[in-house]
């Protein structure tokens, strides 16, 4: 049942992406709180939808977001789980993405959905936390 | 990692490099015929936004519609009043412009607008909404200009009773009055003010505002007439330029002089 939610909130939100990266968030979500596969399975979907927009790079989002979510999958049992190392982790995680995709596919750099992403992390996990979990916050 | 994640890590790798080589053409057949499927859902969100997008300009087109042939009409009438063998045919064309800020020592007396010199605004162009005069440019810089309103305290323009033909000034005196008002006029409350065209900035025909006290003071020839402006400023968001005065002189026999 999460998993469809999952997959909902990413056809609803992809439309906004380039405004706010909402879809990052959930792979990033998703990373800290589900199963190992699903988390790679996503990011290879959301990577590919995204493509979808781009058919003459179509594969360069899906590589990034498989090898992106497999690493941090790969580091986050070294990840101790605060608010702030979740939040610096986030932060590294979404611009190590913008950063590989400007240098792969010259994707213009826009200051201001970089900062509308990262302002609503904590929001987002939250309510996230709240629909699925029924908590606002896990430890 | 376990070995299940490992070869499904690396099976997407695979899949994500083959379609990064795949042909131009293969890329935008493959995502043509995918993105019908996949992103159908994306399709209905992102059509439902467009449609209110679409709606929106249409409302904005309708209005800049509503505000040409409001002047052009007053344009028509003001032929059909007068009595020479000479006309010319106006077309206004508007531009909008939305209000980015105002001065805060006098809130509405100036309208920070977000076009300038770009977009072809000069200084002294005449400044409206649909429901009538908001003033004219003071200021244009390259992206940006300052709008003086009727609410200035330095304001005046020529202002035309229509109904009587009386002309007079329209000042900013605190309220907004038109002067020059002899005592003999026949002005009643609820009468509208227009501008009269007597000058080089502002068309004839503009709503200025409506008759709302008309005072009796000792004065042997005029009288102050108060109004109430057509456009309240502080509630503006947008208003128009009238950006063009296109005018082709058109050269008639008038029957009536023959």
């Amino acid at each position: 049942m999460r998993y469809l939610v999952y997959f909902v909130l990413l056809y609803i939100f992809l439309p906004f992406n380039f405004s706010i990266d909402i879809p990052i968030i959930l792979i990033f979500f998703i990373i800290f709180n589900e199963d190992e596969r699903f988390a790679v399975i996503f990011s290879f979907l959301a990577g590919f939808l995204i493509d979808l927009y781009n058919p003459p790079m179509f594969g360069v989002n899906t590589l990034v977001y498989v090898l992106l979510a497999q690493s941090l999958l790969y580091l986050r049992k070294y990840i101790l789980q605060s608010l702030l190392t979740t939040f610096v982790t986030f932060v590294i995680f979404y611009l190590a993405k913008i950063f590989i995709l400007h240098l792969a596919i010259m994707s213009p750099l826009s200051t201001t959905p970089i900062a509308l992403t990262i302002i609503t992390f904590f929001p987002i996990s939250w309510i996230l936390h709240r629909l699925l979990y029924g908590v606002w916050t896990r430890t | 990692m376990s070995r299940r994640q490992l070869i499904l890590f690396l099976s997407l790798v695979t899949l994500s490099i083959i379609f990064l080589f795949l042909t131009e053409h293969a890329k935008l057949v493959l995502a043509t015929k995918l993105s019908s499927v996949l992103l159908f859902p994306v399709k209905i969100t992102t059509e439902f936004f467009d449609f209110l997008s679409v709606s929106r300009t249409r409302t904005e087109e309708l209005e800049i519609t509503i505000n040409q042939l409001r002047l052009e009409n007053a344009e028509l009438k003001k032929k059909v009043l007068q009595d020479t063998t000479e006309f010319q045919e106006t077309k206004f064309t508007l531009l909008k412009a939305q209000i980015i800020g105002r001065d805060p020592s006098n809130i509405n007396g100036f309208l920070h607008i977000d076009k300038g010199e770009q977009q072809n605004v000069y200084v002294n162009q005449p400044v409206i909404t649909t429901s009538g005069l908001v003033g004219k440019i003071k200021f244009v810089n390259a992206h940006y200009s300052i709008a003086e309103t009727v609410e200035n305290q330095r304001f005046a323009i020529s202002g035309l009773h229509e109904k009587t033909g009386v002309h007079g000034i329209v000042k900013q005196r605190g309220n907004l009055v038109f002067d020059y008002v002899r005592i003999t006029d026949e002005i009643n409350i609820g009468d509208s003010i227009y501008t009269s065209g007597m000058s080089e900035i502002f068309p004839k025909g503009i709503l200025i505002g409506t008759v709302q006290k008309i005072q009796q003071i000792d004065d042997l020839f005029f009288k102050p007439v108060y109004l109430t402006p057509s456009v309240q400023v502080n509630r503006l968001t947008s208003v128009y330029l009238i950006v063009g005065k296109g005018t082709e002189k058109k050269v008639e026999l008038n029957q009536s002089s023959e």
